[in-house]
């Protein structure tokens, strides 16, 4: 695993880590005062380690205890804070490593994919984090630093500990490397599991008309038994090995108690280290033998969200790890939008060579076109000779392999791209929509809206009477796909959007394609309305459309074979 | 209903579902808190009887305490373990029983979740049941046990003395349960905007890839972006107000933790020297109150997160409830004889959002055995005409009628008699091409499978999958070009064998010689019955029986097989070219139910 995001090497601020080991360690003095007070309320003031008055000793616990809850809690914000920052950083990078990554790729993850791991399986870092990065070092720390206060009053308990403190993390080693095998299984499961209710929601009206709404309802209780089964399995092994540590640390403490029961019996005089202990150095003990475990405790419990992390920084290998072809460009808005356009862009394109990244076969092979400013052109081919390829190339939206694309006598280049495709108009088969008005659709930038032009754009595009017909007319809101519009509407829309960007060059990706006569007509007249006096490139296989162009290219296996004027 | 009635609701389903695991795991839960408890205050108890029998005042019997402290530290062990397995295994099954229940109203269509985007409407479902998934583990069983043993103590301690239990009880009740209540109502308000955020972050990043191409090329590919890391960073902000008001939280509850401690020894001291209380007594109090803070620690956690809890329960609670109840049962699948013919009279239908009908008066009638076929530009109303034939959708006003009685769901007839519908996009789901094909009738043998298989030409391209029919698809029948998508739609129909078929493009995305083989085929497979179909291919429309004109939802002519104006028609549909074997198209009608 090459974990390219740094997931697994996250780390707290010093400070949170320092906040966290005080609060531990001061509680070495509270119990010492706490014995020594049970010591002189049971038996006397002689009874003492520290030989403190009742009412002093109170007062110092009182306020050891409003220091070891500040520091606790302190450690606590200090380090989800850095989480928060940490986790906000990891989205905003994987957000802008998805950011490129070319459209004519189909084999990217879709979208669903990216946004339950940029959204959702990052939350995994809060509690390694916060949780197990700072167990980490308690665990280094504090069960030594009890061991070496516990020493001098008895050399047998540390003894004890110090046998019974080991066991806890091989025990961890042991069963941990299972629970990661185990996670990384209910991972994937529970992926699977909404995936298989996004793609049964697809088609539901299919399973409606079908009348199969139970048996697929099964069949989604079937998963989600699958998935309880297996996170059951994973929890097993989890909360078995928690069992065990803490029948360990539990059974830890029951010994201490045992032999400091014994020696104030009287029935063993051995283990005490420089003088016998009483009352006070006994319970003084007694308390610091949970928190001696408590560490190695947290630790094994916080174990699990390192794997948890790691099934994470795993995924977004799996995802990021694959090579993709990308847009030129450096995205990031520095586009000289109004830098003298001409009316009209001339394109020349070079022996150029597309291929997808990780695949041998290219899309378009030494593909040479020159399309002068104002010209209409065809390009035709059967279906996987490039023609989508060859636009893509051009609107910078897929990086070449070899050869170049220039644009009105610019090179087509990561600096030039977000400049030179401001002078493209983009008509697909499929027109994005997003849940908005039809006005916000109509531009998809965030300039405000001509009323007039946007009007006569819709008229130009003959949308105009279509929309009169909308209750709410430019207001009405227009769905994901453009529910309610039909696919030539649909198309008459990218049409109009076109207009309204003014661009100097048109793209259109078979725009009448899967339309019946009269609508294909339709989108026809209005396209060549649209691009009157621009240059316009139209991949095709419409042979109508293709008449009407000033000229046919057609594309054979990538490469230009002949040109019809 | 509000949030916290909602959340009610949903809690007394998760309990209700499974009460006696639930009730099992609370007295598990109390049953291990005890034996810590009891674990703690016996070690105070003989290493101080012990110290004070060792310098002679009193005798001490060790036996008894120190076999129970090895039975408390068993039982510890063991009940903490039986517990967290009986409430995580419940917890699973009641969200597994949710999320069916979810799916199931859903798919009937009611509520406000029949109706928005199929992606956001995942995202959002998944979430929630996520959300909701620890509602017993985080909030239920701790609770429950919390209280049951805190009042436990506190009996048992008044018994020693009111002043003990007081002294003892009330910093633990003031930090670790009060003040999560009262900062519980802050960060309702913050963890739920918290939650809308990422809800935002989720939305925005699926737009920017499904608008990859035209927000590029529109220069606000890079904006939009900006606008996804703007939701994480909304998210990150009420974060970081959560985050203070939980360190709050934690400040309480180790104060009232460790003063419960405090109180009892100041508290004890007095009673010692007062003589009302043994030192034994004193030293295992002293040492018990230690426990306290274990009790209360899930409060600080729930009250953390109520506010998702109470935002996941207002949207899924109106999903709840017994839908075996109120979801129509399809009928029992008999492979009879056509019942009768599809009738539809004056049908108007109007979009929502729509001023115009887009369905203007439509009267057909479809008789057994007859092929009707619409024709007419597209958006001329054809597929809706469609839809409301098979019951997808309910007219404004008039009637359709099957085998003389009304429609009472998608695809089926008051009669019993069923309407296959193929869609304008292929519905096809992630599983084996055979699962695919019995969606309709699940009790159809193989060899009906192959016949259907067969009669739309993909019975040799199946049988070189290595698989075979058991091959797998991906999610929406990924893994076959659009043409074989298109076929496999229609097998699956003639597999189902309803009385009325109602096609929409069957042959849409295919070529002349595989066309001419699927209508040959359909004809003899659906022979009796009635079909309709809409269809632009001249191929497709000659074998009708009829053709009716459709445009601008009107029926504006009427052609029989054998008139002039039946080949004039013809004449104006495309004959079948080169095309290119394009994905069908994405509907706008299906999407209303997606």
């Amino acid at each position: 695993m090459t974990d390219r995001f740094g997931i697994l090497s996250g780390r707290v601020p010093r400070v949170a880590v320092a906040l966290s080991l005080a609060a531990n360690l001061i509680w070495i003095p509270q119990a010492l005062i706490l014995a020594d007070a049970v010591a002189a309320v049971s038996i006397g003031p002689d009874a003492e380690l520290t030989r403190l008055s009742p009412i002093m000793l109170a007062s110092i616990f009182a306020l050891l205890l409003v220091a070891r809850s500040a520091a606790e809690a302190g450690a606590f914000a200090i380090s989800a804070r850095a989480s928060t920052a940490t986790k906000l950083d990891l989205r905003g990078k994987l957000i802008h490593t998805v950011l490129p990554w070319s459209p004519l790729d189909a084999t990217r993850p879709p979208a669903g994919e990216i946004a339950a791991l940029v959204v959702d399986q990052i939350e995994t870092l809060d509690p390694f984090l916060v949780r197990y990065q700072i167990a980490r070092f308690r665990m280094a720390v504090v069960p030594v630093a009890i061991l070496v206060a516990i020493l001098p009053v008895s050399w047998a308990v540390a003894l004890i500990l110090a046998i019974a403190g080991p066991v806890i993390p091989v025990f961890m080693a042991l069963i941990g490397a299972t629970a990661r095998e185990r996670s990384r299984r209910q991972f994937d499961e529970a992926g699977n599991l909404t995936g298989l209710l996004l793609d049964r929601l697809r088609g539901l009206a299919s399973i409606r008309l079908l009348g199969a709404e139970e048996r697929v309802a099964t069949t989604i209780e079937a998963s989600g038994e699958r998935v309880r089964r297996s996170a059951m399995d994973v929890l097993s092994i989890a909360f078995l090995s928690s069992a065990a540590l803490e029948f360990f640390a539990t059974v830890g403490v029951a010994m201490v108690a045992l032999y400091i029961g014994f020696y104030l019996l009287g029935w063993t005089t051995y283990g005490a280290t420089l003088t016998a202990f009483g009352l006070s150095g006994g319970l003084f003990m007694l308390l610091l033998a949970p928190e001696f475990f408590q560490p190695l405790r947290d630790f094994a419990a916080a174990y699990h969200d390192r794997a948890a992390v790691a099934g994470l920084a795993e995924r977004t290998d799996d995802i990021f790890s694959v090579r993709r072809s990308s847009i030129v460009g450096r995205l990031d808005s520095t586009a000289y939008r109004h830098l003298d356009r001409p009316f009209a862009s001339c394109v020349d394109v070079r022996r150029l060579t597309v291929r997808l990244a990780g695949c041998e076969r290219p899309l378009l092979k030494h593909a040479s076109l020159t399309v002068a400013a104002g010209e209409h052109i065809a390009i035709m081919g059967t279906s996987g000779a490039g023609k989508s390829a060859l636009l893509h190339a051009i609107a910078g939206l897929i990086d070449g392999a070899e050869g170049q694309v220039a644009i009105d006598g610019m090179f087509l280049t990561k600096d030039t791209a977000d400049t030179l495709r401001c002078r493209v108009a983009w008509i697909g088969q499929e027109p994005y929509v997003r849940q908005a008005s039809l006005a916000r659709n109509l531009q998809l930038g965030h300039q405000p809206l001509d009323r007039e032009r946007a009007a006569a754009a819709l008229a130009k595009a003959r949308l105009a009477k279509r929309v009169e017909r909308m209750q709410r007319r430019m207001l009405t809101p227009i769905g994901e796909n453009g529910a309610g519009l039909s696919g030539g509407e649909l198309r008459r829309l990218a049409i109009a959007r076109a207009l309204l960007s003014n661009a100097p060059m048109i793209l259109a990706d078979e725009p009448t394609a899967d339309l019946d006569g009269v609508t294909a007509d339709e989108v026809r007249s209005a396209l060549l309305d649209a691009a009157h006096g621009k240059t316009l490139i139209v991949a095709t296989h419409d042979a109508d459309l293709a008449g009407r162009m000033d000229r046919i290219v057609t594309l054979c296996e990538g490469s230009v074979e002949e040109i019809a004027s | 209903m509000t949030g916290m009635a909602a959340f009610l609701e949903v809690l007394a389903s998760s309990i209700g579902s499974t009460p006696w695991r639930f009730v099992s795991g609370v007295a598990l839960a109390a049953l291990t808190l005890a034996a810590g408890a009891g674990l703690l205050a016996l070690s105070g108890y003989l290493i101080a009887g012990s110290a004070i029998a060792g310098t002679g005042l009193m005798a001490f019997d060790v036996v008894i305490p120190s076999a129970a402290i090895r039975l408390f530290a068993m039982v510890r062990t063991v009940a903490r373990y039986a517990e967290r397995l009986a409430t995580h295994d419940a917890a699973f099954r009641f969200i597994a029983r949710l999320r069916v229940n979810v799916f199931r109203s859903i798919a009937d269509g009611r509520g406000e979740l029949a109706r928005p985007r199929a992606g956001v409407l995942l995202a959002r479902l998944s979430s929630d049941l996520d959300a909701l998934d620890g509602l017993n583990i985080r909030f239920a069983t701790p609770l429950a046990a919390a209280f049951v043993i805190l009042a436990g103590f506190a009996i048992v301690l008044w018994g020693i003395s009111p002043a003990l239990a007081a002294a003892t009880i009330a910093p633990v009740m003031l930090g670790g349960v009060l003040a999560p209540c009262a900062i519980g109502v802050f960060v309702t308000r913050d963890a739920r905007r918290r939650m809308l955020a990422l809800d935002t972050a989720r939305t925005r990043l699926a737009d920017l890839d499904r608008g990859r191409t035209e927000l590029c090329i529109a220069g606000t590919f890079a904006a939009h972006a900006e606008g996804v890391v703007a939701a994480c960073k909304r998210a990150a902000e009420t974060e970081l107000r959560l985050i203070r008001l939980d360190a709050g939280l934690r400040l309480a509850a180790s104060l009232g933790s460790q003063g419960a401690i405090l109180g009892a020894l100041l508290s004890g001291a007095a009673l010692v020297a007062s003589h009302n209380l043994t030192p034994l007594i004193f030293a295992a109090v002293v040492v018990f109150s230690f426990s306290l803070g274990e009790m209360v620690a899930p409060l600080r956690v729930a009250a953390l997160d109520i506010g998702r809890w109470t935002l996941a329960a207002r949207r899924v609670q109106p999903l709840l409830g017994d839908h075996n109840a109120t979801m129509d049962k399809p009928a029992k699948l008999k492979l009879t004889n056509s019942l009768g013919g599809l009738e539809l009279d004056d049908v108007v239908f109007t979009f929502p959002g729509e001023k115009e009908p887009v369905v203007k008066d439509i009267s057909l009638r479809v008789a057994r055995g007859e092929w009707v076929a619409l024709v007419g530009p597209s958006g001329g109303g054809k597929s809706t005409i469609l839809a409301l034939a098979a019951g997808l959708l309910t007219p404004d006003r008039g009637t359709v009628v099957l085998g003389g009685g009304g429609l009472t769901r998608p695809g089926l007839a008051a009669s019993g008699a069923r309407i296959g519908y193929l869609l304008q996009r292929t519905e096809l789901f992630r599983s084996s091409i055979a699962d695919n094909l019995l969606l309709g009738r699940p009790d159809a043998s193989d060899d009906e499978l192959q016949i259907a298989v067969a009669a739309v030409g993909l019975d040799r391209a199946i049988a070189n999958l290595p698989k075979g029919i058991h091959h797998q698809l991906g999610d929406g029948g990924t893994g076959l070009s659009g043409g074989e998508r298109r076929r496999l739609g229609v097998a699956r129909l003639l597999v189902a064998s309803p009385d009325v078929y109602v096609f929409d493009e069957a042959t849409e995305g295919l070529d002349a010689a595989t066309a001419a083989l699927v209508i040959e085929n359909i004809r003899s497979e659906t022979r009796g019955r009635a079909v309709l179909l809409a269809t632009h291919h001249r191929d497709e429309a000659e074998n009708a029986d009829r053709l009716l004109w459709i445009e601008r939802g009107k029926l504006m002519q009427i052609a029989r097989k054998g008139e002039a104006a039946f080949d004039a028609i013809l004449d104006q549909l495309n004959p079948r070219g080169c095309r290119r074997l394009d994905p069908v198209r994405e509907g706008s009608i299906e999407l209303l139910f997606a």
